[in-house]
């Protein structure tokens, strides 16, 4: 350590070593994008696979479009014997502390919500990240797509379960007026 | 030979950061509940505490004094966003276990303690093996951590079943206060040898 440097001097290090920092952060964010987003398409292609049987994870070139704000309609062509289509809605909001993105499976014939799975959040390590744990998630399968999305909170997670429901429930809205 | 392993397993218990130092709990509490998940953040910590020792201990004649704790914060969070970045590029599903925990590494007071206790203050070479050293006591206690609670609670080591298939599992090693039971067990066999 260098004692009695004059603060100009330790403000002009800090500086010199921020730039530095953020330079070579800004490297590492563009040579991982492309594996980053790989990542991520294969994660989705996982998740369909997992609601659509039929569905396998070589096929699936998505058609996609925007129904809103930070709302992606998927639709995918299966090559299962009854060929139907494989519908999925992104929904893109804000949790307690930061953006949720998950991702709604219906089920068109019943007219139900098939699955329900979080592709990413920033809630409390332990207490609201407890939003993206299966056991909570499979509340939601098998609501009505017709009536309004009401799940209980989960306790000592209440704000984070309700920004939850609230972002499915708008979800829900655009699957029965988009989806034929 | 013998003498310098000795004298390195030595430091291994005697100084260990988790069961000695009550260091860096949080994480070892957190992402034990499988062996893949201790490994990779031991892993993670003891490349970032490498080379935060290599970098710190390189610059420790420039690094202005009371400006020290912020360097040494910007230091360990490159690194510790780097590895997070790999992790989420190369190695997706464990990220996704680890979750935030990855980037709480830049919070282990392991890390920061080492800094202002070792490596702010000595040459590279004797700051990478205290480095080397922390890292690896913290990954073996969250790796004997892990082993207890993965084969307890999901009766399987490293993904594979090992316990027959009626093994009934024990879910409370599947949560947090399984890890509290198996650390505070540790911490107190250690402390009943070390004496």
């Amino acid at each position: 350590m260098k004692p009695g440097v004059s603060f100009s001097g330790g403000v002009l290090f800090v500086t010199l070593l921020a730039a530095a920092s953020s330079l070579l952060l800004a490297g590492v964010e563009r040579w991982t994008a492309p594996a980053v987003e790989r990542a991520r398409a294969e994660r989705l292609k996982s998740v369909l696979s997992l609601a659509y049987p039929g569905f396998s994870a070589e096929e699936g070139i998505f058609s996609s479009r925007e129904v809103g704000n930070d709302l992606l309609l998927l639709e995918a062509e299966t090559a299962s014997v009854s060929r139907e289509p494989a519908w999925a809605l992104i929904v893109q909001g804000r949790g307690l502390w930061g953006p949720v993105e998950l991702l709604m499976v219906p089920d068109l014939e019943k007219r139900l919500l098939r699955s329900v799975t979080v592709l990413e959040h920033q809630e409390t390590p332990g207490i609201g990240s407890r939003i993206s744990e299966r056991e909570y998630l499979d509340r939601y399968s098998g609501l009505s797509l017709e009536r309004p999305v009401k799940v209980d909170a989960l306790t000592g997670a209440t704000k984070s379960s309700q920004a939850f429901s609230s972002l499915v429930e708008q979800g829900r809205k655009v699957l029965i007026k988009e989806v034929p | 030979m013998r003498k310098h392993l000795r004298s390195f397993l030595l430091a291994l218990h005697r100084s260990n950061p988790v069961t000695v130092g009550l260091l860096g709990i949080c994480s070892a509490l957190a992402v034990t509940s499988r062996l893949s998940n201790a490994l990779a953040m031991g892993v993670m910590v003891i490349t970032v505490l490498l080379g935060t020792a290599f970098l710190i201990s390189l610059l420790r004649k420039t690094i202005p004094d009371r400006m020290r704790l912020l360097v040494v914060m910007m230091i360990v969070s490159v690194f510790v966003i780097t590895g997070d970045r790999l992790l989420q590029a190369w190695f997706p599903l464990i990220s996704r276990e680890l979750g935030p925990y990855v980037g709480l590494i830049i919070t282990n007071c392991i890390i920061l303690g080492r800094a202002e206790a070792c490596y702010l203050r000595s040459p590279i070479l004797p700051s990478l093996g205290d480095a080397f050293i922390h890292g690896l006591g913290y990954t073996g206690v969250l790796l004997a951590i892990a082993f207890f609670r993965e084969l307890l609670g999901f009766g399987s080591l490293f993904g594979f079943m090992v316990m027959p298939e009626s093994w009934p599992r024990w879910s409370a090693m599947t949560l947090a206060p399984g890890a509290f039971f198996v650390l505070s067990l540790l911490i107190w066999i250690g402390k009943e040898r070390r004496q």
